[in-house]
């Protein structure tokens, strides 16, 4: 009766709590919905800058229309008080001992009105104020560690002494045509200042940037060491240095004015690649203890620049589009030394203008539209933060298996938290489960081979996954579809990011990628095709070179004005190598007599410049001998491989030739309109650009192909070229072989994806073929990552041969499900290749194997040896078949018990012949004579073929630990005739197709040299003898 | 039943009056303690018609005894010895250590030249007893010369013979100096130094100890 009283009030009242939940849930919402990143603190006004005063635990603003300097609490991050100064206070800053403010007030009031600039100085300890007047307009104020400020004026840089109150001009310079009020309305300070200067940590160095003239492209950056000298430059930019701020370094090494960062000696070392040029959005600060930047970079529309985007001239370009202020407010954290994005970052609304990070670093204050920003940029890592655990998610389809590909990854909050999520943009053929939820969830990505089965090769396609709750920007998933032919060769390694490049060492077995999206030059072993190491780059690397003497490494980039440089032997940076102001080395190549680079010049010309490897220093040649240095935006350059000669290639059609003996310039033509993709130079006077084949003299002797197939990579060895083309990006590749001198070619050979593709818009040529200095293989840059080929991916493979099949552990033919197995044969695959991929794919090096159909996972596939997994659903007589590019092998019939313990042996060094992988639990050490067991130990005894598990396992899948998968048939060990106890028998956690059997030594077990060790798992018995001592 | 009683009373009574005749006799019971260098001879071992070496290193002991002079030239002790010696093996330049210590028990019967009471007693020791030996080295999946032995890290109790000679020195009536040398002889300890299959190992191994110690008279 009381359970249906209860049931009745339930239902009664049902209908309230559901909609009491319902609350609660859209209060969560709304809680939750479009979380961004900080605090806005609306001022009333527009900041125009900011002084952090720790001490007293307050931050002064000056609001510039309101004519006021308000002072935000730092503890409650309100506007405490506020106190009126003169009209526009435009510029302030504090004195190193926090007794003086002083206040810039730019009145640089058009006729009829009188202009109104003027200085406050208030002293923070007596709240006594003085206003000086001054003729010129005070554009921005600073202190120095001797506790001048440095006041930066229209016509001159002041030192003002806050004792006296008196100035003194440091330097004159010619009166800059600055704005006048009134502006327009919808100006803000950024428009109409358009000056800021900021002071190191230790006040010993001050930066400051001004609007030199009423253009926002025109600038003047200066540097003032303070107590010694103050070096200016001008600048010209195009788009405007904005947001027009700047941010430094403690030491001041390093400052970021607007969207370009220099180094001390005005270098600009990186950019923002695509900044809008808005003065009044955006701002940045530098954490130098964390090595990073927090700044909002306003951008370009999405469109993709052009390479014929006007420059103005000057020092300083990016490439220029229409730009918009109607996108996303993202906070960018950053690398501080190339500029490479870690994270992006949802705000609340615009920054505008000056930021300061707080001395522990932990905070961020910000000019915003709004008047102030707090971010805890500390508490960044609690915040919530959605990603996938992988960049790719890669399905390799292959002949054996057209079934359902199925992968998983994990949709995880950072900071820990349950955070929702929702997978957006699903592509067709896809389907994923769940599609929404709460963090951390695995999510299951299913592709319907069908879909894609028209595509040969590598079809690319992208998923988002979107949270209201999370700060970060959209997350975006790549998924890599691969469904090949039989006859495709090449075996895919997946590298995730944007690869532009690829390089062979010209003396090592090894290769170098370039990874664009993280300004890096990924570095990988020739004969693993493991990654080894890491190379950062400058901003938006392009294109790499190898110095003539084999040595060096150089990088060049479109986003920064040095080439970088590692050491060959060590992998290690060697000083990097200065452009001349205003140039960008997308090009480079070293020949005997010289190493040249093809530049991106801020200015009306591109040019070509030497690089003095002395000084470190890249110098513009005045001519190209008889011709000028004006080249087209897309050069690239390559040397031949005996340093004799440099070949350049331009988008609009023009080659040229450098002739390394005679150290000039000895041939220009133009024989088209239009030359993009593949290129590449012989030590026997033949050049390559796109489909053209050029003599000596540059003349185009010979097409390759149609213009229906383009060159996307070439690449001479000897007298030999190899030519790599497409038909889409889907599709498979196609290498071909071609015998010079007569450039006769062979029939091409599909390759398992397509090479990346040049692009005439972003770049018209590119690299994709390495071969490697052993040559034993090639390596193609390709869709998803590169590709290894055979050197003689083209010989005629014979069919493949199996002759036996034995269990991976023990050598027997004892095998069960589960079991890892060894093939022995001939002409098993043409490539020999390892992976580490969870789960274990079925296709591997060109070759994958069926058990009764099924396709079964691969570990290693080599000639006369590949090592896979037998399914859990497979026991009794089966039958096994490989098929490779050679054709498919005759059946191999296998019988599967349903358990055959096998245990692992192992080679040790300083032991003739394997010994048994039993693992002694005292101390962690394979037991052996010389590390017997002793009475009383565990031991651990690692196997194969204990067969099926609880909870089950699907093959290829690496063993769960939580809870341990234990084997259906629990084995008994016994030592001497004694069963010993076993604490557990299953699959080791992590592995593939291991198994373990822990076992205790109980103190009564027999002892000897020879003590036969019995593991009997339902009638399937292995034995081996130990040795056992008291 | 009498003589059983006289029998026991005589062992209660006996060593009271010992212990109460202290003043007046000159003293029978010793207890004392010493340092050690020690020295051992090595054994062949022989595998395939190859010979390889193993033995101990030179190393040290401590000790310690209880003795008493049942006569006035005749005393016997029980004496605890602590050596610890690594255990080598070696063949051609290759040398392997392995790290061990011993423990020894044994009584000896001391026939001394002079008499009891005497400032300085030369005298002869033999005696028997039982040396445990202990491999307490870092173990290893291989060890080097393998096909003749492994070391092992195990503890083996051998029965143990003593041979010796020295001198006891007493400058005071309740204190003595002593030196001595000594010659403890036992079977190898096979399973801490166990043959390799096929290998032979037998034989005894000499144990030299030059000994110094101190003991108080009572």
């Amino acid at each position: 009766m009381k359970g249906n009283f209860g049931m009745r009030l339930a239902m009664k009242y049902n209908k309230w709590i559901s909609k009491a939940f319902c609350a609660i849930a859209l209060l969560q919402m709304d809680k939750m919905s479009a979380a961004t990143f900080g605090k806005p603190i609306i001022i009333g006004g527009q900041a125009a800058d900011l002084a952090l005063d720790e001490g007293r635990g307050v931050l002064y603003v000056a609001n510039f229309t309101a004519n006021r300097i308000e002072v935000m609490s730092l503890e409650t991050g309100v506007i405490q008080t506020s106190f009126n100064v003169s009209p526009q206070p435009g510029s302030l800053a504090i004195s190193p001992d926090r007794k003086w403010l002083l206040i810039a007030h730019y009145g640089n009031f058009a006729a009829p009105n009188q202009p109104r600039n003027s200085l406050t100085l208030i002293n923070l300890e007596s709240n006594q104020r003085q206003s000086f007047s001054i003729s010129a307009v005070p554009l921005s104020v600073a202190f120095g560690s001797d506790g001048l400020a440095l006041v930066s004026t229209s016509n001159a840089f002041l030192l003002f002494d806050p004792l006296t109150g008196t100035t003194r001009t440091l330097l004159s310079i010619s009166e800059l045509a600055l704005k006048t009020l009134p502006q327009p309305t919808n100006s803000f300070p950024q428009n109409i200042v358009a000056s800021s200067s900021q002071s190191t940590r230790d006040y010993t160095r001050i930066y400051g940037v001004l609007q030199s003239s009423t253009s926002d492209s025109s600038t003047l950056f200066y540097r003032f060491d303070v107590g010694q000298s103050l070096i200016t430059a001008a600048w010209t930019a195009q788009p405007a240095l904005a947001p027009r701020t700047l941010s430094t370094n403690s030491n001041g090494s390093s400052v970021l004015v607007g969207w370009a960062l220099y180094n001390e000696n005005f270098t600009s070392v990186a950019q923002f690649p695509n900044a809008s040029g808005i003065l009044n959005v955006g701002g940045h600060v530098m954490d130098t203890a964390r090595g990073l930047i927090y700044a909002q970079m306003n951008e370009a529309s999405a469109a993709a620049p052009t390479a014929s985007a006007p420059i103005t001239g000057g020092t300083t370009t990016t490439p220029v589009t229409p730009a918009s202020i109607d996108q996303e407010k993202i906070l960018q954290i950053l690398d501080a030394d190339n500029l490479t994005v870690r994270e992006r970052i949802k705000l609340p609304e615009n920054l505008a203008g000056k930021a300061i990070l707080s001395d522990d670093g932990n905070t961020m204050y910000a000019s915003s539209e709004s008047g102030i920003m707090i971010l805890p940029v500390g508490d960044l890592y609690k915040q919530r933060k959605v990603l996938p655990s992988v960049p790719d998610l890669v399905f390799r389809g292959n002949f054996c298996d057209r079934r359902i590909a199925v992968q998983t990854f994990v949709v995880s909050d950072s900071s820990g938290q349950a955070t929702d999520f929702t997978l957006t943009n699903i592509p067709a053929g896809v389907s994923v489960e769940p599609i929404s939820g709460v963090t951390p969830a695995t999510i299951t990505v299913s592709v319907d081979p069908l879909t894609f089965s028209n595509t040969r090769g590598t079809a690319v396609r992208y998923m988002d996954i979107i949270s209201d709750g999370s700060i970060l920007r959209i997350s975006r998933l790549r998924l890599l579809i691969n469904s090949k032919e039989p006859d495709q060769r090449g075996t895919s390694v997946n590298i995730p990011g944007t690869l532009v490049d690829i390089l062979p060492d010209p003396t090592r077995d090894r290769f170098f990628i370039i990874q664009q999206n993280t300004n890096s030059v990924l570095v990988f072993d020739g004969t693993t095709y493991q990654q080894v190491a890491t190379l950062r780059t400058g901003n938006t690397p392009t294109q790499m070179a190898i110095s003539f003497d084999r040595r060096s490494l150089l990088v060049g980039s479109d986003n920064s004005q040095v080439i970088l440089v590692y050491a060959l032997d060590t992998l290690q940076q060697q000083p990097s190598i200065q452009m001349p102001s205003g140039h960008y080395p997308r090009s480079i190549a070293s020949s005997a007599g010289a190493t040249l680079v093809a530049s991106r010049v801020a200015g009306p010309q591109h040019k070509i410049s030497r690089v003095d490897f002395v000084s470190r220093k890249a110098f513009e040649l005045a001519t190209l001998d008889v011709w000028e240095n004006n080249i087209n935006v897309d050069t690239i350059l390559v040397a031949t491989p005996n340093g004799a000669k440099i070949m350049g290639a331009s988008k609009d059609g023009t080659t040229l030739l450098f002739d390394g003996n005679s150290n000039s310039f000895t041939t220009t033509r133009k024989d088209t309109t239009l030359l993009g993709g593949g290129y590449a130079a012989s030590s026997f006077d033949q050049f390559i650009v796109g489909n053209y084949l050029l003599n000596g003299s540059l003349v185009p002797i010979k097409r390759l192909a149609a213009d229906t197939q383009p060159t996307y990579g070439f690449s001479f060895v000897d007298n030999i070229g190899f030519r790599l083309t497409s038909t889409s990006a889907d599709a498979a590749g196609t290498i071909q072989r071609i015998a010079f001198p007569t450039a006769t070619a062979q029939i091409g050979t599909r390759t398992v994806e397509s090479p990346v593709f040049s692009n005439l818009l972003t770049q018209p040529f590119i690299r994709t073929i390495a071969p490697l200095y052993s040559r034993t293989s090639i390596v193609l840059l390709t869709v998803s990552g590169f590709t290894v080929l055979p050197w003689n991916y083209d010989a005629a493979v014979a069919t493949p041969r199996i002759t036996k099949v034995t269990n991976l552990a023990d050598g027997t033919t004892a095998i069960a499900p589960g079991s890892l197995v060894k093939i022995t044969g001939k002409d098993l695959s043409p490539i020999n290749q390892v992976t580490n991929e969870r789960p274990l794919p079925t296709a591997l090096g060109e070759s994958c194997i069926t058990v009764n159909g099924m396709p079964i996972p691969l570990i290693l596939v080599s000639g006369t040896e590949i090592n896979a997994q037998i399914p859990y659903e497979v026991v009794g007589t089966t039958t096994l078949i490989l098929r490779n590019p050679g054709g498919v092998s005759d059946n191999y019939n296998l019988n599967v018990a349903a358990t055959a313990p096998s245990i692992f042996r192992t080679l040790i060094e300083g032991i003739d012949g394997q010994v048994a992988t039993i693992v002694n639990g005292r101390n962690g050490l394979i037991v052996t004579n010389s590390n017997p067991v002793k009475r009383g130990d565990s031991i651990v005894i690692y196997l194969t073929g204990l067969g099926k598990t609880n909870p089950a396992i699907d093959a290829g899948l690496s063993a769960p630990s939580d809870p341990p998968a234990v084997s259906l048939v629990t084995p008994k060990v016994i030592i001497g005739g004694v069963e010993q106890p076993v604490t557990f028998a299953g699959l080791t956690p992590g592995e593939v197709g291991v198994y373990q059997i822990n076992a205790k030594i109980l103190t009564w077990a027999p002892t000897g040299f020879s003590v036969p060790l019995t593991i009997n798992q339902g009638g399937a018995i292995t034995t081996l003898n130990l040795r056992v001592i008291e | 039943m009498r003589n059983m009683f006289n029998r026991v009373l005589r062992g209660v009574i006996l060593p009271v009056g010992l212990m109460t005749a202290f003043p007046v006799l000159a003293q029978r019971w010793e207890f004392g303690a010493g340092g050690a260098g020690t020295f051992y001879t090595s054994r062949d071992i022989t595998a395939s018609s190859v010979k390889a070496s193993t033995g101990f290193n030179n190393g040290w002991g401590v000790t310690a005894w209880l003795g008493n002079d049942m006569h006035k030239y005749i005393g016997g002790e029980i004496r605890y010895m602590y050596q610890n010696n690594d255990i080598t093996l070696e063949q051609g330049a290759t040398k392997y250590k392995f790290g061990s210590r011993s423990s020894s028990i044994h009584y000896d019967f001391l026939v001394h030249a002079a008499p009891r009471g005497a400032k300085i007693r030369p005298f002869l020791a033999f005696g028997a007893g039982f040396r445990g030996y202990e491999g307490t080295g870092q173990e290893v999946a291989a060890q080097p010369l393998s096909k003749f032995a492994f070391l092992t890290k195990t503890t083996e109790w051998v029965p143990l013979v003593s041979l010796g000679a020295g001198v006891k020195f007493m400058p005071t009536k309740h204190f003595a100096i002593r030196a001595e040398f000594r010659d403890y002889i036992s079977p190898v300890p096979t399973k801490v130094i166990a043959p390799a299959p096929g290998a032979a190992l037998d034989g005894w191994f000499h144990n030299f100890v030059a000994q110094l110690g101190v003991s108080i008279l009572f």
